[in-house]
């Protein structure tokens, strides 16, 4: 299947992304011959496959839910570029 | 120059103190970094203070790398010292927090003096896509180190650090080690702890040392492998002293098996040259060679790149330009603020991975490309199993190939990511692999590196096999003058 420009532009907008309309034409055939090599999978039986997404299988290990101080909450925040008192700043929302 | 192993004696024996051989790799590194470029950020005044500090308390036999200068690719944390990813995007990123793996450095009293150059985000197999300039081959300057730990492989090679730390997401130890003429270890997927590693892949990514002998690997993995209950993905076993493996100087009773998939077409005549030798000096050790076949392996590129680029678009969602990471100064409004900041703060192979991903998990498409994927990563891992249910390990080439020249594929993203042919399918699987220089390509005059791959938690083996190897191909020292 063709990846168009209309693609490129949807699949940036969901990544949170930009794309330069000067590398438009580049990331269109880029994409276009990557996914194509990628279609090569198609060609392998995978009936009855079980999925493995990850190669550690067993159930997750869980901590018990404790609180404990692990950071100062300064620290955290000193790489923010943008803060205020205790918090985060982002651009007026509502 | 001394490997690692003979720099701790050393060190134990008061024969040089922590603080001069810190000094005498600073200085290494302000000689030979503006050529290779391996270093982003070097440690002077901390490192320097750190082996003082060892040096009053006088050395430490329990502590196996008292004193001993290392250095830690810049995707690792370092509590203190900016962790950049090798990333405009986390260029004044400070981490208030050491990861488990330089944790365990740390008890074991290393001296890290500094964070290596990579591929931003370790997404490359060259390490040229560093906002912080390429890294140079110390063997021919004209050609790449390989990546993504493409600095760490470097500065060892470069003399500059004993050992350092990388991360192999698809290769990313093994084939840099293999391009520099180093040793690597790539450990099984949970045996050491991935807390404080900037995740690029969480289900492919793995923490492991790079050196200049097997030995030195060995004492490194010793001290960065064990649980940690801050990574649900740790292992729950303890550590071991790999060393212990290192005894044999022969193969007797030990039986390879040679993937034939991965001795196939595409392999450059020079590398094929030094790798078949390498199998015949198995032999004369008295391995057993037999063939083996892994008949899904080759899908690994396809696998690979749909699985790791998944993972990626969902784990680099994190970086939005508010809570760490590089902001854009006017944002007009939230949108703008994320669209922006992530635009302008992420190099190109990292904006395409993070689409790629997003198109393969996209609506539609997922059961297609993600699920279909990850089958085929099913029938990949069930390969190594039955082939490695009839040998100790696996042997193959590193890499088809031999470094080539800076900038010389870095316009065609699949041709590079065909590259990774033969590491990326020992990450889908979750295996254990130590790449190890078997020679020298008649060719290019370059390390050719080979791997040595095996089953789930068992790096002895691979130590114990590696080491007798190392003693019939030679170790290659780092290089002393550049070409």
């Amino acid at each position: 299947m063709p990846i168009t420009e209309k693609d490129v532009r949807h699949i940036a907008s969901l990544a949170k992304l930009a794309v330069p309309d000067e590398k438009m034409n580049m990331f269109c055939s880029q994409f276009q011959s990557i996914l194509r090599y990628m279609e090569r999978l198609n060609a392998i039986d995978t009936t009855n496959v079980e999925p493995l997404y990850s190669p550690f299988e067993q159930p997750i290990l869980l901590r018990e839910d404790k609180v404990s101080r692990t950071a100062e909450p300064g620290e955290v925040l000193a790489n923010a570029a943008k803060r205020h008192d205790q918090f985060y700043a982002v651009p007026k929302i509502v | 120059m001394l490997t690692l192993a003979e720099a701790r004696d050393r060190l134990l024996k008061g024969e040089c103190t922590a603080v001069e051989l810190a000094k005498a790799c600073l200085k290494r590194i302000a000689d030979t970094n503006p050529a290779v470029n391996a270093c982003i950020t070097i440690r002077e005044a901390d490192a320097l203070e750190e082996a003082a500090a060892l040096d009053k308390v006088g050395p430490d036999s329990a502590k196996p790398l008292w004193g001993v200068p290392v250095v830690v690719k810049d995707c690792i944390t370092v509590k203190g010292t900016r962790t950049t990813c090798g990333s405009r995007m986390l260029e004044n990123f400070i981490p208030f927090y050491d990861a488990f793996a330089v944790r365990k450095l740390k008890e074991a009293g290393a001296v890290i003096i500094a964070k290596t150059n990579m591929d931003e985000f370790a997404m490359g197999s060259s390490s040229e896509t560093s906002y912080f300039g390429p890294v140079r081959n110390p063997r021919d300057l004209s050609r790449v180190p390989g990546g993504s730990s493409g600095g760490s492989a470097a500065a060892v090679a470069a003399g500059q650090a004993f050992a350092a730390l990388g991360t192999d997401t698809g290769g990313s130890i093994r084939q840099p080690a293999a391009f520099c003429g180093c040793v690597g270890i790539k450990p099984t997927y949970g045996r050491v702890s991935r807390f404080g590693a900037v995740a690029y892949a969480s289900s492919l990514d793995q923490i492991g040392p790079m050196a200049r002998s097997v030995e030195d690997c060995a004492i490194m993995l010793s001290a960065i492998a064990g649980h940690d209950p801050k990574d649900s993905t740790s292992a729950p076993r303890d550590g071991q002293d790999y060393t212990a493996s290192l005894k044999r100087g022969d193969l007797k009773g030990v039986t390879l098996g040679v993937p034939k998939e991965f001795w196939g077409e595409g392999i450059t005549d020079g590398v094929r040259k030094t790798c078949a030798e390498a199998l015949e000096k198995a032999k004369a050790l008295g391995a057993q060679i037999i063939d083996v076949s892994m008949p899904h392996a080759l899908h690994s590129v396809a696998v690979f790149y749909i699985i790791a680029t998944a993972e990626a678009s969902s784990n680099l969602a994190r970086f939005d330009g508010v809570r760490y990471g590089y902001r854009v100064p006017d944002p007009r409004d939230l949108a703008d603020l994320y669209i922006r900041s992530r635009t302008e703060g992420f190099g190109e192979e990292v904006r395409r991975r993070i689409m790629l991903g997003t198109y393969t998990l996209s609506s539609g498409f997922y059961d297609a490309y993600y699920k279909k994927a990850a089958q085929v990563r099913r029938l990949i891992q069930q390969d190594y199993h039955a082939a490695l249910a009839r040998c100790d390990a696996l042997i193959a080439p590193v890499s088809p190939v031999s470094p080539w020249k800076l900038g010389e594929i870095s316009d065609d993203p699949l041709k590079m990511y065909l590259m990774d042919i033969f590491t990326l399918s020992l990450n889908l699987a979750g295996l254990p692999g130590l790449s190890l220089p078997a020679g020298t390509d008649c060719e290019t005059n370059m390390p050719t590196g080979i791997q040595l791959m095996g089953k789930p938690f068992d790096e002895s083996a691979l130590f114990a096999i590696g080491h007798a190897l190392e003693g019939a191909f030679g170790r290659m020292s780092a290089v002393e003058t550049f070409r």
